[in-house]
């Protein structure tokens, strides 16, 4: 968007602005340039006070690749020019966009989160532009330089006011690397899917960009300024405005996305949602992966104690599990810490028998826990609970490592190794107690 | 090289007094700076370009945040140098070594 204007207007305007002919003007800019240039020879930085620092930065030799054809080549060391602006040019260049912060995510990225701060943002540059661009065109001595210029705010409401037919194409083009991204960042998150929210999630997905709409009414208020100008904007619109529809449009999709994979998960728990199921299979029949059990590798180091704490009561989400997943594995990326695996285990005793496999894409209940480190006195005892059950599996198929399980269920909660005293085996007991 | 060094040779090359180097270079400056904060670029014969260029909204990961953050859009100065300077720089202060 960026307007150029010529050097011998710039000289015209220095010229005016410090009342010597044009002629002297010029020769003053050739006789700076020069020494800006032997100042570099010399030293390696020239500085201009209020402007910015000319430096010669060293590249080291690179590899590289010659572009016409193909072949590699060493790229020769050899120096750079930058410019880096002082602050005070900093700040007059980026003063349209002074007032606007950065925004935090929500983290899981189903949410429409993206889409909501995207137009909180754009609120806050309308509620800001219209300051800075008032402030400009006073400072503006009769130069018609900022009428001309695009006012980016403007821009992005027209697009959504004018270019409502594009909309359709541009989901098609742009929303693809921002769903990569999204996608990527799923596995590492095990964003648990909730059952009762995931169609509120879709309705709102698809809701949102007619929530934008309304807006615009009032975005047509703006300053009658640039009222004139629409036409001529419109193109310019059309280019800066378009990572807004990505955004929206990212957002759509990947709602869609968790959708289907939510309507999957569902498939294959429950057999009872007809509707919902033969929809399923229009959409996303091939892609169903074939049912398998998942051998997981358990890590036997025995868990540490962790010091009681006042927590509010757990409640669980869902958590599906993937291939190559643990209950180590989910209880580290879900709880924050891998030993609390068993509180996992002891609440879905009905989906998992041996606590080393897990059946893959069944919907384990996982207790929401805020901090991993302070657990409450019955979460405590839900980690002990689970260690019982653990013990209770391993004491019928692996006696040898049982004891170990029972130890742990007196370093949660050692009333719980008192209550279960009867029921299991004494070594163990005495193993547990005395270790 | 400071600006006061800047100006001192200025001074010495254009014949003028150093208050008038200065403030002719001053108002060289805003008038550069001010073209900047407009938006309008500008190519200055042998030195290079001054643009500015609009950032847009990024989504970056904040390891303090642990989060992804939007970055607003942002407008920034961009400095390309000319071709004769690129090349009578190139290997300054490396030459002789």
């Amino acid at each position: 968007m960026s307007e150029k204007i010529t050097f011998s207007e710039l000289v015209d305007l220095i010229a005016e602005q410090s009342k010597q002919s044009q002629a002297s003007t010029n020769s003053f800019i050739g006789e700076l340039v020069n020494i800006i240039e032997s100042g570099l020879r010399k030293s390696g930085s020239v500085s201009i006070s209020g402007f910015g620092k000319f430096e010669l930065r060293w590249m080291n030799e690179r590899p590289g690749v010659n572009p016409q054809t193909g072949e590699e080549i060493t790229i020769p060391g050899q120096n750079k020019v930058v410019f880096k602006p002082y602050k005070a040019l900093r700040e007059d260049v980026n003063r349209p966009y002074s007032k606007m912060e950065p925004q935090v995510l929500d983290e899981s990225p189903k949410d429409s989160s993206n889409k909501k701060s995207d137009d909180d943002l754009k609120e806050s540059a309308q509620k800001t532009s219209a300051a800075p661009s008032a402030k400009e065109e006073d400072r503006d001595d009769g130069n018609d330089f900022l009428i001309e210029r695009p006012n980016p705010v403007k821009e992005k409401s027209e697009v959504e006011s004018t270019d409502d037919s594009g909309d359709e194409k541009k989901t098609d083009e742009f929303p693809t690397q921002d769903e990569n991204v999204e996608i990527k960042s799923k596995p590492e998150k095990f964003t648990p899917i909730p059952v009762s929210t995931g169609s509120e999630k879709e309705s709102k997905g698809i809701d949102d960009p007619n929530s934008v709409e309304p807006k615009l009414p009032a975005d047509q208020n703006m300053p009658a300024l640039n009222a004139g100008k629409k036409s001529a904007l419109s193109k310019k619109a059309q280019e800066s405005g378009k990572f807004n529809w990505s955004y929206a449009a990212a957002a759509i999709l990947v709602a869609l996305v968790i959708f289907i994979i939510f309507l999957l998960s569902r498939e294959f728990i429950y057999d009872d949602s007809p509707q919902i199921a033969s929809e399923q299979e229009q959409v996303t029949a091939p892609v169903t992966p074939a049912p398998e059990l998942n051998e997981t590798v358990e890590n036997e180091t025995e868990p540490p104690p962790s010091e009681p704490d006042t927590v509010p009561q757990a409640e669980t989400e869902i958590h599906t599990v993937d291939a190559g997943e643990s209950l180590w594995s989910i209880s580290e990326t879900d709880l924050g810490n891998p030993y609390l695996w068993p509180m996992i285990y002891g609440l879905n005793l009905d989906q998992i028998n041996n606590p080393n496999i897990i059946p893959v894409s069944a919907d384990l209940a996982v207790p929401v826990i805020s901090d991993p480190d302070n657990l409450s006195e019955s979460q405590l005892d839900q980690v002990a609970e689970g260690y019982l059950d653990v013990y209770q599996w391993t004491r019928t198929n692996n006696p040898e490592e049982a004891k170990y399980f029972l130890w742990a269920v007196g370093v949660f909660s050692p009333e719980m190794l008192d209550r279960a005293a009867s029921s299991v085996d004494q070594a163990d007991l005495t193993f547990a107690k005395t270790r | 090289m400071t600006y006061r060094e800047l100006i001192d040779q200025l001074a010495d090359s254009s014949g003028k007094s150093k208050a008038q180097t200065k403030e002719l270079l001053e108002d060289a400056i805003s008038v550069l700076s001010n073209q900047l904060a407009r938006g309008n670029g500008v190519s200055i014969p042998d030195l290079g370009t001054f643009g500015c260029k609009v950032k847009e909204v990024q989504k970056v990961y904040s390891p303090h945040y642990k989060k992804y953050m939007l970055v607003p859009p942002k407008r920034v100065v961009e400095f390309s140098p000319s071709s004769v300077l690129k090349d009578e720089l190139k290997f300054v202060g490396k030459e002789d070594e």
